[in-house]
């Protein structure tokens, strides 16, 4: 519904945002809350003149401040205040807030490499992503990281992990994955099972995805750094970043990649391959 | 007996938003019992308005969060809240217009986490000269509240209970 606001055209525009925002304030949370109280010359007189219109607009008695009719009115001065916002892109608004890693986990909308989960998960893959999407809405650890800059970081990646219980005995499911704006787009899921991953009570995230490293992995030397973990490395020409190893298509590759903005060169982080088929019997051993 | 403490329970969003958005200056409504009704009857504890009880309000966010309510009339209250505050702090040049627009996202993208309860534990003595006395007729009842207009971080203590 269009609404013509009367006796607000000597305001400039924030003035009358700022006007209709306290007035629907003072509906929300009270008139003595500090952000509804008046800031303009005759504000109040202003205040009561718009609201009587509204009122009249929206068919409410002026002596209706039943909680609907209240809500009603607050709702009306929203729609009008938003109006006066000079910037509504919310979907640049979370990108800004996920490279700042300001949204809470359950604020991600998750997409899944089915591909890549499929090649760990076959016929179970949609049991993992179910307890991947749980993982993810309310986790026991999570870290996430922003744009990478020159820092030898990986870029717009966050990792969670939750215990679950089982009969027999607890794992810790881990999930990583990169942020493109608000969506998370899961790359990795692997259930980690203590009695095969050593790691320590207090071992951050890092940590863990070393110890599975060392559990499943088989080291490889990337980028001139040789090892089961490699927290960072740069690649030489021609080395590939794929997904596989040349000649070895039963080991994945798990970790992180990015070309760098301004140099062009590839960069690996917190990358291992590892040995699908040893995790994969690991998995029916522990009856998943 | 009021003690050296002052509680107030917010929901996890509005301590992100004033942190991020405010210089960590935090506006809060507080009491001076974090479970009011278990005070003795004659006790001035006993005169705080349920709605105005810090533990009514923690265990009323717990749970919503908990069971995912939708219906939360506190979380609905919060959320047209920090939006009206967003517009507000942009028509004063408190905050940017791609500031405001990240508030409102932050309110508006559908989420448990942002609203689940936290509870301030403040120090009496260092906000002492900056307690606003809420007069008698915007208190949930008789009992007496309190409004700190900005609060600091040194000031308080956050902390996350599941309810007891």
């Amino acid at each position: 519904m269009k609404i013509m606001l009367p006796g607000l055209d000597h305001l400039d525009e924030m003035a009358r945002l700022g006007l209709l925002s306290r007035a629907a304030l003072a509906l929300t949370v009270g008139p003595t809350n500090p952000a509804a109280v008046p800031s303009l010359e005759n504000e109040m007189f202003l205040r009561d003149r718009v609201l009587a219109h509204l009122r009249a607009t929206l068919g409410l008695a002026e002596d209706d401040d039943s909680p609907e009719a209240l809500e009603k009115l607050s709702d009306a001065l929203d729609v009008e205040a938003e109006k006066l916002v000079p910037d509504t892109d919310e979907e640049a608004a979370l990108r800004r807030l996920s490279e700042k890693c300001l949204l809470t986990s359950d604020q991600y909308d998750l997409e899944f490499n089915a591909p890549l989960l499929n090649i760990v998960w076959g016929k179970s893959a949609k049991r993992e992503q179910k307890l991947a999407r749980q993982t993810v809405r309310r986790p026991h650890f999570e870290t996430q990281y922003g744009p990478a800059g020159d820092k030898p970081e990986p870029d717009m990646v966050s990792i969670f992990a939750r215990w679950y219980k089982e009969q027999k005995q607890s794992f810790l499911l881990f999930v990583d994955g990169s942020r493109y704006g608000a969506v998370f787009r899961v790359m990795h899921i692997w259930r980690i099972y203590p009695d095969e991953v050593t790691f320590r009570p207090d071992d951050g995230l890092i940590d863990i995805m070393r110890a599975f490293a060392e559990a499943y992995g088989v080291e490889m030397t990337q980028g001139g750094v040789t090892g089961k973990f490699i927290e960072y490395a740069k690649l030489g020409p021609g080395e590939p970043p794929g997904g596989f190893l040349p000649g070895r298509p039963d080991l994945l590759k798990s970790g992180f990649s990015r070309t760098h903005p301004v140099t062009g060169e590839v960069e690996l982080v917190f990358s291992s391959f590892i040995d699908v088929a040893r995790y994969k019997a690991s998995m029916t051993r522990h009856g998943a | 007996m009021a003690g050296p403490v002052l509680y107030s329970t917010n929901p996890w969003l509005s301590h992100h938003i004033s942190r991020i958005y405010r210089g960590d200056s935090h506006f809060v409504w507080c009491g001076e019992y974090f479970d009011p009704h278990r005070e003795a009857g004659h006790s001035p504890a006993a005169m705080v308005g349920y709605t105005s009880s810090p533990r009514m309000i923690y265990e009323q966010l717990y749970h919503s969060v908990d069971t995912e309510d939708e219906h939360c009339p506190l979380i609905r209250g919060y959320r047209k809240k920090f939006q009206q505050l967003a517009r507000e702090w942009l028509s004063q040049g408190m905050v940017t217009p791609q500031q405001k627009v990240e508030i409102t996202s932050l309110t508006k993208k559908p989420a448990w986490k942002p609203w689940r309860p936290v509870l301030y534990i403040i120090d009496r003595a260092s906000v002492a000269g900056r307690l606003v006395a809420v007069p008698a007729g915007r208190r949930a009842a008789f009992g007496a509240e309190f409004q700190i207009l900005d609060l600091k971080p040194h000031e308080f203590d956050m902390i996350e209970v599941r309810p007891i």
